[in-house]
C-alpha cells in the first residue's frame, strides 16, 4: 500500500463543475491512508449487511438503523442514524485469513470513525455512547466513545490492563471524526495518539501488552447487546494495522474530508485581527 | 510603507498554508502553526489605502473569507478636557464615497457614526475633521479620545492615571500621527499663572514624546463666560510659549477670537463646525497637506 503524504491529488474542492468526478472518501482512506478496511455506512438502500469496501470477507452485520437517513459529511452522500437504545454494527469476521480478527495488528495500527450527534441533548445526557470498539475483553481493547461526562469523547486503547485514554471536549452538532493510533515499537514502549478533526491531543507512552484475539463486542456504534448505543449518525468507520498513522497524515485525512464537503459551513475560517475598520498609522 | 499583522483561525489543522491579501494586492503565505488550527503573518510593505483584509488556503482558492475597512493611514490620539471629547448637542457625520473614519473605542475599532454606540465620538468635532482629511488626503483616519472633562494640566502629569491613557493608547495603536490636545479651561477658570501653565504643559509634551515619540498638537482656548478674558488670555500666553520654544509642540487652532454661545462648550452644530474647520486647518498646516 502506498500512502501519499500532503493533499490528496484529483479531488477538486469548492466550485468543482457537477460534470466532475471526484475520489470517494472510502477509496481516499484505502488508497492514500493505507485503511485494512473501511465500512462507509453510507447510502445503505435496504438489508441488514454493513459493505466493507475491501473485502467482502469483512462485512457487517446491523441492527435497527435508519438507512440512508440523513445526509453525511458531504455531498450526496447519505448516513445512517443509530437510535440510541438498539442499534448496533457487529463487524467481527473471522475466515482464518481474511477476517477483521484475522488480520488486526495490536502491535500498530488505527482506527477511525466520522460522527454526528442527534441532537445537542447527546452530549449533555449523562449516557455512555459507543462509536466504535475493537475488543477482546476488559483488559484488551480499542474504542472511541462518548462517556458519561458532558461534552466528552474519549478515545482509548487498552492492552494488557493498562488503559491509555484521551478525552476531547466536544459540544459540535455537526460531523466530526476522531481517530486513534497505537504503536507498541515507537517511543517508551509504545505510543498512542488521538486525535478529534485532525487535531493531536496528547501522545500517551508506556503501552501494555496486547492479549488475545478480538471477539465478541467488536462493534460499531454499540458496547455489547444494546448497551452504550450512539445517538446519532455516523459514517466512514475505518481500520488500518501495521502503520500508525502520523499527525500529518490524520491531519490530511480530515482535510481530505473537508475538500469533499458540500458547503463553506464546514470550511470556517476567521481573521482575528485586525477587525473591521481598523486603521493602522502609515 | 507599512506591515499589516494578522492573527485567525480556521478548520485545516495540517499542512493547510493561509495566505492573505489586502485591498486587492498579491496573496501571501502566512504563517500556519503545525496541528493547530491557527494562522498569523503578516503582510509586508503595504501603501497607504483602504481595502477588504481576505485569506484563503493556498490549494482551495476558492472559498475567501474577508474582513472590510482595514486601512492604511493617519490615526490621531485625542486628549485634554471635555470640548475634545462628545459635547455637541447632536450628532455630527463625516462623509466620502468609498473611504471610512474609525475610532477605536476600548480597545475596538468601530466606525465614527452615531450608530457606533458609546464612545462612537459622532458628538464631536471629529467627524467633521474627518470628512476634510478623508477629501483631502485620500487615505483613511482613525481616532482614540482618551480625554477626561473638567481637568487640570496638573492631573494629566506623569505619573498618573490620565497620563497612562495617552500611553496605553499608543501601545495600543502602534503609532499615530500625533496627539490632539485642547485643554486649558479649567486651569483659566482657576486662575493659574501662566508661568505654571507653560511649565507644567511644556512638562507634559516632553514626557509624552519620550515615551511614545508623538508630538502634541495644542489648541488656545476659547472665549466664554466660564472664565475671564483675562484668564483666557493667562492660559493661552502659556501656550503660546510652549508653541513656541517646545520642539515637540505643535500649533494647534487659535480659539482666542471665538465666542461661545454655552459657558464652555463647544455645543451647536455652528460651534461644532468651527471647531472642526480650525482643527483641520492646523492639522494640515502642521503636516503641509
Amino acid at each position: 500500500m502506498s500512502r501519499t503524504l500532503g493533499l490528496v491529488l484529483g479531488v477538486p474542492g469548492l466550485g468543482r463543475s457537477s460534470a466532475v468526478s471526484y475520489t470517494p472518501y472510502e477509496d481516499i482512506l484505502v488508497d492514500t491512508y493505507g485503511a485494512a478496511e473501511v465500512w462507509p455506512l453510507i447510502d445503505i438502500a435496504s438489508g441488514t449487511v454493513i459493505t466493507a469496501k475491501v473485502a467482502a470477507a469483512r462485512n457487517g452485520t446491523l441492527t435497527n438503523w435508519a438507512l440512508a437517513n440523513a445526509a453525511g459529511p458531504y455531498a450526496g452522500k447519505l448516513a445512517p442514524l443509530l437510535n440510541g437504545t438498539t442499534s448496533k454494527g457487529d463487524i467481527l469476521t473471522s475466515n482464518g485469513s481474511t477476517g477483521l480478527v484475522d488480520i488486526f495488528n495490536a502491535t500498530a495500527g488505527w482506527m477511525s470513525i466520522c460522527f454526528k450527534v442527534s441532537a445537542a441533548g447527546v452530549w449533555t445526557d449523562s449516557a455512555t455512547r459507543y462509536l466504535m470498539q475493537l475488543n477482546v475483553d476488559a483488559n484488551n481493547s480499542v474504542k472511541i466513545y462518548r462517556d458519561g461526562g458532558n461534552n466528552r469523547i474519549t478515545l482509548a486503547y487498552k492492552a494488557g490492563g493498562t488503559n491509555s485514554t484521551q478525552n476531547y471536549v466536544v459540544s459540535s452538532t455537526g460531523w466530526c471524526q476522531a481517530v486513534v493510533t497505537w504503536d507498541k515499537n515507537a517511543g517508551a514502549d509504545g505510543e498512542n495518539k488521538a486525535y478529534l478533526n485532525g487535531v493531536a491531543g496528547l501522545t500517551r507512552t508506556g503501552l501494555g501488552t496486547w492479549a488475545g484475539a478480538l471477539t465478541t463486542g467488536t462493534l460499531i456504534g454499540n458496547y455489547a447487546n444494546n448497551t452504550y448505543v450512539w445517538d446519532g449518525w455516523l459514517a466512514y468507520a475505518a481500520v488500518g494495522f501495521g502503520h500508525a498513522l502520523t499527525p500529518e497524515e490524520v491531519g490530511n485525512m480530515y482535510n481530505a474530508l473537508l475538500e469533499l464537503a458540500p458547503s463553506p459551513l464546514q470550511l470556517t475560517m476567521a481573521i482575528t485581527s485586525p477587525i473591521a475598520y481598523k486603521v493602522v498609522q502609515r | 510603507m507599512i506591515d499589516i499583522a494578522i492573527t485567525g483561525s480556521h478548520a485545516r489543522p495540517f499542512l493547510a498554508n493561509v495566505e492573505a491579501s489586502w485591498n486587492g494586492g498579491a496573496w501571501s503565505t502566512l504563517t500556519t502553526a503545525p496541528l493547530a488550527i491557527s494562522f498569523s503573518g503578516t503582510l509586508a510593505d503595504q501603501v497607504a489605502g483602504q481595502g477588504a483584509l481576505s485569506v484563503r488556503w493556498y490549494d482551495y482558492p476558492a472559498y475567501v473569507y474577508s474582513t472590510q475597512y482595514i486601512g492604511i493611514g493617519d490615526i490621531f490620539i485625542i486628549a485634554g478636557q471635555s470640548n475634545a471629547g462628545e459635547i455637541a448637542d447632536n450628532n455630527q457625520a463625516y462623509s466620502h464615497a468609498t473611504l471610512k473614519a474609525s475610532v477605536n473605542y476600548a480597545g475596538t475599532w468601530r466606525e465614527l457614526t452615531a450608530g457606533g454606540g458609546a464612545g462612537s465620538m459622532a458628538k464631536s468635532c471629529w467627524p467633521l475633521v474627518a470628512t476634510a482629511y478623508l477629501a483631502n488626503q485620500s487615505v483613511p483616519i482613525g481616532f482614540l479620545a482618551c480625554g477626561e472633562g473638567s481637568t487640570s494640566i496638573t492631573q494629566w502629569q506623569k505619573p498618573g492615571s490620565l497620563y497612562n491613557r495617552i500611553t496605553a493608547a499608543k501601545t495600543l495603536l502602534g503609532n499615530a500621527k500625533c496627539l490632539l490636545w485642547q485643554q486649558g479651561e479649567t486651569d483659566a477658570g482657576n486662575g493659574m499663572s501662566q508661568v505654571d501653565y507653560q511649565t507644567y504643559l511644556g512638562a507634559l509634551v516632553d514626557t509624552v514624546f519620550a515615551d511614545t515619540g508623538l508630538k502634541m498638537m495644542i489648541s488656545k482656548l476659547q472665549t466664554c463666560s466660564a472664565y475671564t478674558a483675562g484668564q483666557r488670555d493667562t492660559i493661552n500666553a502659556g501656550i503660546d510659549y510652549v508653541w513656541d520654544n517646545n520642539a515637540n509642540a505643535l500649533a494647534g487652532p487659535d480659539f482666542s477670537d471665538y465666542t461661545l454661545t454655552s459657558a464652555v462648550h463647544f455645543q451647536t452644530d455652528a460651534e461644532q463646525a468651527v471647531q472642526g474647520s480650525r482643527w483641520w486647518a492646523a492639522i494640515k498646516a502642521a503636516y503641509s497637506w
